[in-house]
Parts: C-alpha cells; sequence; structure tokens
C-alpha cells in the first residue's frame, strides 16, 4: 500500500491491480482506489495521467470490423462442420414417386460423403505470389471468406480463383475471378471496384453483389448497392446496348457470343429494407393493393396490376419469414390469382374478387 | 474478470457436445481472439484461417478434451500455439503486410507529437508506436492493456517468466511515455468527474 505514495505516473501504468481497475472496474477495485486518493492526495496528478494512460492505450489498441469478420468466420465453421457448401440443395415439389426415391437417395448420398469426408480443416487457401499479384484460390469443399486488401470480403466459392494486384492500386481496385464469388465491398469514391468476370466487367463503389463465371456465361446478382455491367469489347462503358446498371434485387444473365444484357428478378429476393421499419406485414383484411405497395417497398421490385380487377379484393395474413416468391404464391392462392417475372417486374393476372 | 463458475459449466454443456454452449463460446471469445491473433501475426487471412482450424478443432476432438475453469486462456493458448505452428510451416512470402514483424523504426516521437493534435490523431500516433514496437513488446501491450491479462497470465501464456513480462512491459511504457505526456490538458479535466473533483 505504501509503495502507492512513492509511484510516478508511469508506474501506475504498469500496476497490474491500476490497470485492473481502469479497464473493468468492480465496487471493490472502485472502492479501494478512491480511498488510495484519499490518502495520498498528492498523487492526484498522477492518477489521472496515468488512467489516461491506459484508457488511451486501450483505445489506440482496438481494431474496428471484428464483429462482421467474427460472423464470416463463424459461417465458415459452420459449413465446413456440415460439410457442406453454402448454397443447399433445392429440393424441388411435385416429383412424384420416383422423385421421392431420388430425393432419398440423395440424403443418403450427403451422409455417406459426411461420413468419410475428413472434418479436418487441413490449410489456408491457397495464395501465391508472383510478380506482386495475388492469386486466391479455394480447393475446399466449402465456401470461405477472404479478405481484400481494402478490407473488402469475397465469399469464394468452392473452386473459385481470383487474382488482384497486391494492396490494389492508388487508381482502382480491380478483381479477376474465375468460378462463383460474393463480394461485400467497401465504400471508396476514389477507387471503383471492378470485377472482371470472363468478359464481363462489373463496376461497383460500395456495395454487395455474386458474380457466377462458367463456360458460357456469366451472373451477377446485387444483393446492396448499385453495380454497373459492361462487356470488355466495348471499353466505352457508354455503350447503352451493352450495358447495366443493377439494383438490389436485380441480375443479369450474359451468354458468351450471345446478344445482351437481359436483367431480371434474382431467385432469392431479400428485403431492401428492414421489414419491421415498414408501415406493418400483418394484414387484416386489408386490400390487396396495399398488401402489394407494402412488398414492393420491402424488396424494391415493383408489381403490376390491373387495379379495377383487383380492387374488391381483401386478405388477412402476415407474411413474416417466407421469401418473396412465397409470399406471392401465399397471396395469389387466396385470391385466385397467378403472377410471373418479366424482366425486373412481377405481373399479377387475376380475376374479380366477390 | 473472469467468471469461473459459469466457465465450467459452459466447457462442460460443450464437452458434452451443446452446440448452443459451442456456439455461447464463440461468441464470447471470437472477438478478442481476433484482435490478439490480429496484433500478433498482421495477416488476415491467417488469422482467419486459425481461428476456424482452432473452433473447429476442439469441436471435433471435445471428448478428448479436459475441463477447464478458464476457457478464454485456453483459448488463447491454443491460438498462439497454432500460429506459432502456421508460421514455421509455411513460407514466410505468404506473410503479406505482416505489420508486427517489421523491425522497430527510428521514428522520432517528437515529431510525431507536434505533427499530430487532436484526439483521432493522438490515437493514430499511438497506434503507430505501438506497431513500431519490436513484435514481443507489441503481444504484451495488447494483452496487458486490451485484454487486462495480469502478469501471471501472460507469463504462462507467452511461457516466459514473470520477471521477463515485467521487464517488458517496462521497457514498452518507457517507449510510449512521451505521448501519454503530450496529451493536452483538456482531457485531463474531463476525468476530474471520475476523481470527484
Amino acid at each position: 500500500m505504501e509503495k502507492y505514495a512513492s509511484y510516478g505516473y508511469e508506474d501506475f501504468v504498469r500496476d497490474d491491480d491500476f490497470v485492473d481497475w481502469v479497464l473493468s472496474p468492480t465496487k471493490e477495485s472502485d472502492l479501494f482506489w478512491h480511498s488510495i486518493l484519499d490518502k495520498y492526495a498528492f498523487q492526484k496528478e498522477n492518477l489521472k495521467m496515468a488512467r489516461m494512460a491506459v484508457v488511451r492505450l486501450r483505445d489506440a489498441l482496438k481494431e474496428a470490423g471484428n464483429h462482421e469478420t467474427s460472423l464470416e468466420i463463424w459461417s465458415d465453421i459452420q459449413n465446413s462442420m456440415s460439410g457442406r457448401s453454402r448454397k443447399s440443395t433445392i429440393i424441388r415439389r411435385n416429383w412424384g414417386i420416383l422423385g421421392v426415391a431420388a430425393a432419398l437417395a440423395l440424403i443418403l448420398i450427403s451422409y455417406a460423403q459426411d461420413f468419410w469426408r475428413s472434418v479436418e480443416y487441413k490449410n489456408t487457401l491457397v495464395e501465391s505470389v508472383a510478380d506482386g499479384v495475388i492469386v486466391l484460390k479455394n480447393n475446399h469443399t466449402v465456401a470461405l471468406h477472404r479478405d481484400l486488401p481494402d478490407n473488402s470480403v469475397v465469399l469464394m466459392e468452392p473452386g473459385s480463383e481470383v487474382r488482384y494486384a497486391d494492396g490494389f492500386s492508388a487508381e482502382g481496385r480491380k478483381v479477376t475471378l474465375s468460378g462463383e464469388a460474393f463480394f461485400d465491398v467497401v465504400p471508396d469514391e476514389k477507387r471503383p471496384f471492378v470485377v472482371e468476370a470472363g468478359d464481363l466487367r462489373v463496376r461497383v463503389l460500395g456495395t454487395s453483389f455474386r458474380v457466377k463465371e462458367g463456360n458460357d456465361n456469366v451472373l451477377v446478382a446485387v444483393k446492396t448497392g448499385k453495380v454497373s455491367v459492361f462487356r470488355q469489347k466495348d471499353s466505352q462503358e457508354n455503350n447503352a446496348e451493352d450495358m447495366a446498371v443493377l439494383k438490389p434485387n436485380e441480375q443479369v444473365a450474359y451468354k458468351r457470343g450471345g446478344e445482351g444484357l437481359e436483367k431480371t428478378i434474382v431467385p432469392d429476393p431479400m428485403p431492401v429494407t428492414e421489414i419491421s421499419n415498414l408501415p406493418g406485414f400483418s394484414f387484416h383484411n386489408e386490400a390487396v393493393s396495399r398488401i402489394f405497395s407494402a412488398i414492393e417497398q420491402a424488396y424494391g421490385i415493383e408489381i403490376a396490376y390491373e387495379k379495377k380487377v383487383l380492387a374488391n379484393c381483401r386478405l388477412t395474413t402476415s407474411l413474416g419469414n417466407e421469401t418473396l416468391f412465397e409470399q406471392l404464391n401465399v397471396i395469389c392462392a387466396a385470391i385466385g390469382a397467378s403472377y410471373e417475372v418479366q424482366g425486373t417486374r412481377i405481373i399479377v393476372n387475376g380475376r374479380e374478387c366477390l | 474478470m473472469q467468471k469461473h463458475l459459469s466457465d465450467l459449466t459452459l466447457w462442460r454443456a460443450f464437452l458434452a457436445g451443446d452446440k448452443n454452449a459451442f456456439a455461447e463460446i464463440y461468441n464470447l471469445y471470437s472477438g478478442e481472439l481476433l484482435s490478439y491473433g490480429y496484433r500478433i501475426t498482421g495477416n488476415k487471412q491467417l488469422i482467419r484461417d486459425c481461428i476456424h482450424s482452432l473452433f473447429l478443432h476442439i469441436w471435433e476432438h471435445r471428448e478428448n478434451l479436459s475441463e477447464t475453469d478458464s476457457i478464454r486462456f485456453y483459448l488463447f493458448r491454443s491460438l498462439r500455439n497454432l500460429i506459432q505452428q502456421k508460421k514455421n510451416s509455411v513460407k514466410s512470402e505468404f506473410f503479406l503486410e505482416d505489420i508486427s514483424m517489421a523491425a522497430p523504426s527510428e521514428i522520432s516521437f517528437e515529431q510525431l507529437i507536434i505533427e499530430e493534435e487532436g484526439r483521432e490523431k493522438q490515437l493514430l500516433s499511438i497506434r503507430k508506436a505501438i506497431q513500431s514496437l519490436p513484435p514481443r513488446q507489441q503481444e504484451i501491450i495488447q494483452l496487458r492493456y486490451y485484454h487486462n491479462m495480469g502478469t501471471d497470465e501472460i507469463a504462462e501464456l507467452m511461457e516466459i517468466n514473470n520477471q521477463s513480462v515485467r521487464n517488458l512491459l517496462y521497457r514498452s511504457i518507457s517507449h510510449l511515455r512521451a505521448f501519454f505526456e503530450s496529451l493536452p490538458k483538456s482531457w485531463m479535466a474531463s476525468l476530474l468527474l471520475l476523481f470527484g473533483g
């Protein structure tokens, strides 16, 4: 106790009990240190300086952006544990008897694979550097997250490969992709982020989107933000035919040697706004037009229908956890209507309700 | 401080195969492990892989693990070992942006202080100063002032003796002294509240 009387502020900074009090104070330690201050009032300045030093150190040691990375690693761990890639098998309906047998066979096969596959996660992604170009390849059976030099993150599906200049360049951030990956890009106005996939270039400022490059075609789907997609042949981005601007939930599929870029809706649209922020996804005897309007707002996708025809249609339902298309199924089934996707719009055809 | 009792319960549940307990352990400690791992390797890809390997490994081998009353220490130690292993087995050219391995540079501390003012900039200059310290001092600073580990725990984790820990701390604080002494008086005023004037 007496040692504190002759402490310089640095000694406090190095004192275990003092540091522990500053970083995780308890009632006891609070009482203790206030009593020290009472006893050795002349140490006030030293205690203050020491306290400030410890706080500054703690703040300086803090790393930003850990939470997202933590979540990503957890997702990778889960993938490894289940031994399956992120895109799970979609079981189609209406398979009939033969279909059921096939489905069962599928399940049995994947069980066997899990059993025999070594679940031990062995090595890192194959990473090589040559002439300042970094090549990352995912040789694993699960999708894995990787960090890019600007702190953007790429989720690489099995078998995919990305290349980029070490540290990116001052002018831009360019990544060459073969295979499939999902990009979560950090905004940087001064350096556009461009993904080269086959003939296509996807250009963004800061956003998240998926690119799937295959033998004959390339698919680009946007989750958040906005991207512009254009063909490399015409180095002008301004060539209207071969350029598409994509918003969330839109995607474009480009066929090599094909005509142009056609925009459609992604197969699994996600809400672009927080559902809880919307007027209400629980409807009581609500006009169908209001319901469609709510869905449009939630997904940023236009729903077209004949207002007059459906004017009397009312519905009581709550659309919480279903996907967009499931929600449309529910609504259409209830009012005897059907829908189809045309480009980036949804067209609903129905009859009058009674 | 560590909640020993609930630590043991949580760990036991995990050992018994409780996936929620496993997820909870990850939630509690992954952030810290990331910070620590990044500090000592400076390599994001490596630390991702190490944390991935670590948690996958303990899940797969939980039946062979013994009980512990400090999950945090166990994880820190395992991570540290894993990182050493990987470092030894992989060629150094794969370690890009390996900040912590940089040799201490000849920074003129006075210069840094003069050039940068204001809180954000002060933080930045302290950060730079920390990054210019030798690797072991950086690790110790991180463990002491971010993860709040005591001298004994640090000694056990880094497998050095207490005196070495104290010496390293002594040296690093001496290095950083110039930064504490340059902090503006206005912050001192706000701390008056803490000390009741």
